[in-house]
């Protein structure tokens, strides 16, 4: 059987180009075949670059024809979220704005690391203005669609990033997340999406949004693609004070499919109410999967969510306030408004959420103490429409956009690292359950991941029956 | 912190002058419905009795 290049995942592609059975060349080749054909009609990105691709896959090809040393993502064609700096590109954040700024002059941290792996940078993705946002519906570059279902939204601020993975565009691409905007598109699109511990990747060379939040992240079809580049993306940066100096330490030799020791979780009361049945049914098959059985409670969840809320919008309206001074009407309107009343915000507000998040970090470590994995729901909801405002939840007429990030927000509040994966359900569009373990535990997660891949309890599941690659 | 509507843009509208930041008649109704929506999230976060020697910090680790 030949080796298919269009449903591979990462590490596949890489054993493959490695071992000779394809070329880097072909692996790119194949990869801009297939946005070409798909991303007229998914619009995931803002920038191919095609020629530049070719040119280091080229490269690739002759360091294996010389026998020289290749990384464990030779050969992987990648893509990031347009906030990422890439050498030679100015940096969009999604951003009219920013479209007049210089190039940059050098790659963000992560796409060196990755670069250095062997995977190879296609291009640049659609996202929410700023990241403000769970839709992707961008004002300047369009709305991202979702693979699964062409009339509704990929989710974001991450969209293209979940929606190029789901679609089969490529098999690994780097997203942020300051409250959910990784792990949101990645359930809605079907794709596993990890948002590690804030401080553990290095954010440099990245449009920050709300640093008090934010974090970088691999979006991938498979457990083992996001655990290889988990382990490249580790490692101290000067060039980002916030990234940690611990000592790298890789998950991916660690990757059994068993779950011994870990112990399992459900997160209930505020995380089993305001969603669907079909989401806290999702976690039931996952909790059923791992024969999780305890329910625990996170105290103040849902204040917890509010002082994300002050914090992110003072951040973001203060890194912007110039632009908000000079130049407010190019801004996207559903980003505009939200930055000009978050500049108002009184310092009181902003200080106060700040010091709620030490009195809830604090619990959050008290809970930890007697669990290692916590279950929730990604999303209340499977992918809404293209521009729908509002849905109905416990017969009410709830707003789409901020009730996204409902199940997210709480969880990054606190910094730890999560792992949406995607459920296998038999019909019906993605859903994603989070894995959330305690900080700098992202080895709870892959475990966990691993073990419900073998039992075929979650997947990546390619798109059928629209104009998707895969 | 229950102001009413009018309160409300009489805040935006001081605040931002205060800011130097100028808000048109067009923007104002959709700022001010943001700024009320602050207002609810920060009357949540308000209203929680925190202890004293709880600080924030200063770079979280988390």
């Amino acid at each position: 059987m030949s080796f298919d290049l269009d449903t591979a995942d990462a590490i596949a592609t890489a054993e493959a180009v490695k071992q000779g059975t394809v070329s880097a060349t072909e692996a790119v080749r194949a990869a801009l075949d297939r946005i070409d054909r798909a991303d007229s009609s998914l619009n995931c990105f803002t920038t191919v670059l095609g020629d530049r691709a070719l040119q280091q896959a080229n490269e690739i090809d002759r360091q294996r024809a010389n026998g020289e040393r290749l990384g464990s993502l030779t050969g992987v064609p990648f893509a990031v979220k347009n906030l990422f700096d890439v050498e030679g590109l100015t940096t969009l954040a999604g951003s009219k704005l920013y479209a007049s700024r210089p190039p940059a002059s050098v790659n963000a941290t992560a796409i060196t690391r990755l670069q250095r792996a062997g995977a190879i940078l296609l291009g640049t993705l659609n996202m929410d203005e700023f990241a403000y946002g769970f839709v992707t519906e961008n004002h300047h570059y369009g709305a991202t669609r979702n693979p699964h279902d062409l009339t509704r939204i990929a989710g974001g601020s991450s969209g293209g990033s979940a929606a190029a993975v789901a679609g089969g565009l490529v098999p690994l691409t780097l997203g942020s997340d300051t409250n959910g905007s990784i792990r949101v598109p990645a359930a809605l699109c079907g794709a596993f999406g990890l948002k590690p511990t804030y401080g553990r990747l290095s954010r440099a060379g990245t449009v920050l949004f709300s640093g008090s939040l934010d974090c970088i992240g691999p979006f991938g079809r498979s457990t083992r693609d996001l655990a290889a580049a988990f382990d490249v993306l580790q490692g101290a940066d000067p060039r980002d004070a916030l990234c940690t100096t611990r000592a790298i330490a890789p998950v991916s030799p660690l990757l059994q499919p068993e779950i011994d020791g870990i112990r399992i979780a459900v997160l209930g009361d505020y995380f089993s109410k305001n969603a669907k049945t079909e989401a806290l049914d999702a976690v039931l098959a996952i909790a059923n999967a791992l024969n999780a059985t305890e329910v625990v409670s996170i105290p103040e969840a849902a204040r917890a969510r509010a002082a994300a809320y002050l914090i992110t919008a003072s951040e973001g309206s203060n890194l912007h306030l110039d632009d908000l001074r000079s130049q407010a009407d190019e801004f996207d309107p559903a980003t505009r408004d939200r930055f000009l009343a978050g500049a108002l915000i009184p310092a009181n507000w902003y200080l106060q959420a700040q010091r709620f998040r030490t009195w809830y970090r604090d619990r959050l470590r008290e809970l930890f103490q007697h669990v290692d994995v916590l279950l929730a729901p990604s999303t209340p909801c499977v992918a809404p429409h293209l521009g729908q405002k509002t849905m109905v939840l416990d017969g009410r007429d709830i707003l789409v956009r901020p009730h996204l990030g409902l199940f997210t927000q709480p969880i990054s509040f606190a910094g730890l690292p999560v792992l949406n994966v995607p459920v296998r359900r038999p019909t019906g569009l993605p859903l994603g359950v989070q894995l959330i373990a305690a900080p700098y535990n992202e080895i709870f997660l892959f475990r966990v991941a691993a073990f419900l891949e073998g039992r075929k309890s979650i997947a990546a599941v390619a798109p059928s029956g629209n104009d998707g690659a895969a | 912190m229950n102001q009413t509507p009018t309160d409300s843009k009489a805040v935006v509208e001081i605040t931002a002058k205060l800011l130097d930041l100028s808000i048109s008649e067009e923007q104002m109704p959709g700022v001010v419905e943001n700024f009320e929506t602050l207002q609810q999230v920060a009357q949540a976060v308000m209203a929680f009795p925190l202890p004293e020697d709880i600080e924030i910090s200063p770079k979280f680790e988390p």
